[in-house]
């Protein structure tokens, strides 16, 4: 499996976001993206996703083999943490993993309605979801945002995991905690 | 199929789950008649004439509370995004809001038009047909409540905007929906009410067919 971009632009309500994007990426391979605020980072994955669409260029791309892990992650507020896990689960017909969620401090929030998670605890609920779909391309926008140190310990190992794994990862982050990226780009300023 | 029932079954959980929404729905349209009742108090005749057509407007001014966040906290929240990576369809998506719309809204006001019909005088003979025509008339206000919600997705300030563009959209339903009961009550013409309750039938049915795919079009539209 290879994902391709080819020559790639987009442009947002009229101004240029991003301007002739290329790479390709093979198993087991991640890609950072990094940037100033406002330079297309968010923009970039949302369009290799299909969510967005594009100028010019090229995506190549096994669209059901897609995890986004955008800043919002479609929580809701109404529902308990074990509801929400329950449908997420039914979704991907994949049982949520119990040792998952002991570690990333989520088993005592089970019967909690999500309106009183903190962001922290919000962002681990997203990311139980992307160990639970069992996707091979991760599109990761600022996973570490919000996380505690441990988690976000926890999540550079499930990162190297998928690699190990054959998977693909493209993120998106400011800080640099990823230590064995194979390519990164940087949009630059805004 | 399976992932368009869960997303259904999910939607009716969250409705449900926060009671204070259809329990002030409710208690919205119980207000609004026993106000009504309470002002037209010792004119028995003329609220008997007058209750079907203040239990239908009653309804929609209830309903027009629910249609502005329909769509918006899937929107805004990143859901649909996880939808739309998953290949759910605008259309499907647009199609589970409005049944579990027309399910979490008006399903609740018909069942308690039987009691709220005590406080406006409602005929015991009226009340079956009554309910026949809000279950046959309302989905089409949920649906077309649905399109107009998808229209003001994307604005930030919307205020009377939806209000008045599906009023006049709402018009063919009520007028339809008090006829037949009018046609009943005052003249006792059975196959008049059942042509009228044809109609009112005939629009939740192109309702139900047209405005999923118009909003589809229009939530499509917004996120490109």
């Amino acid at each position: 499996m290879t994902l391709l971009v080819k020559n790639l632009s987009c442009s947002l309500s009229g101004r240029k976001i991003i301007s002739d994007i290329n790479f390709s990426l093979k198993n087991g391979e991640i890609l950072k993206i990094s940037g100033e605020n406002g330079s297309g980072k968010t923009t970039l994955l949302r369009t290799i996703s299909g969510l967005s669409s594009f100028e010019s260029g090229e995506i190549l791309i096994n669209k059901k083999e897609i995890f986004l892990l955008g800043h919002n992650a479609g929580i809701k507020q109404n529902l308990t943490v074990e509801e929400d896990l329950e449908f997420w689960s039914n979704f991907y017909q994949n049982k949520h993993d119990d040792i998952i969620l002991k570690k990333l401090n989520l088993k005592s929030k089970m019967h909690s309605q999500c309106r009183y998670l903190s962001q922290g605890q919000k962002q681990k609920l997203a990311l139980t979801r992307l160990f639970c779909s069992n996707k091979s391309i991760w599109l990761l926008d600022e996973p570490f945002s919000f996380l505690d140190e441990e988690s976000s310990i926890f999540l550079l190992n499930k990162i190297e995991k998928h690699r190990q794994n054959d998977g693909i990862a493209i993120i998106v982050s400011h800080q640099n905690l990823i230590k064995n990226i194979d390519f990164s780009i940087n949009l630059g300023a805004q | 199929m399976r992932i368009y029932r869960l997303i259904f079954l999910r939607e009716l959980r969250k409705v449900f789950s926060y009671k204070a929404n259809y329990i002030f729905s409710l208690m919205f349209y119980s207000s609004i008649i026993f106000l009504v009742s309470i002002g037209l108090q010792g004119q028995n005749n003329i609220l008997t004439n007058v209750a079907p057509g203040l239990i239908w407007v009653s309804i929609i001014l209830v309903l027009f509370l629910s249609f502005e966040d329909i769509f918006h906290d899937d929107y805004y929240d990143g859901t649909l995004d996880m939808y739309l990576i998953e290949n759910i369809t605008f259309y499907g998506f647009a199609l589970i809001k409005s049944i579990s719309h027309w399910l979490a809204n008006c399903l609740p006001m018909i069942i308690i038009t039987p009691i709220i019909g005590i406080f406006v005088n409602l005929d015991s003979e009226v009340i079956l047909p009554m309910m026949i025509t809000l279950i046959i008339g309302t989905p089409a206000l949920s649906f077309i409540g649905c399109m107009g919600s998808s229209l003001i997705l994307s604005l930030k300030i919307h205020g009377l905007i939806m209000p008045i563009i599906i009023l006049p959209l709402f018009l063919p339903i009520l007028v339809f929906g008090i006829g037949a009961l009018d046609v009943l009550i005052f003249n006792g013409f059975e196959e008049l009410f059942l042509r009228q309750l044809a109609l009112l039938a005939g629009i939740s049915g192109l309702s139900i067919a047209f405005c999923p795919i118009a909003s589809a079009y229009i939530i499509k539209a917004n996120y490109d």
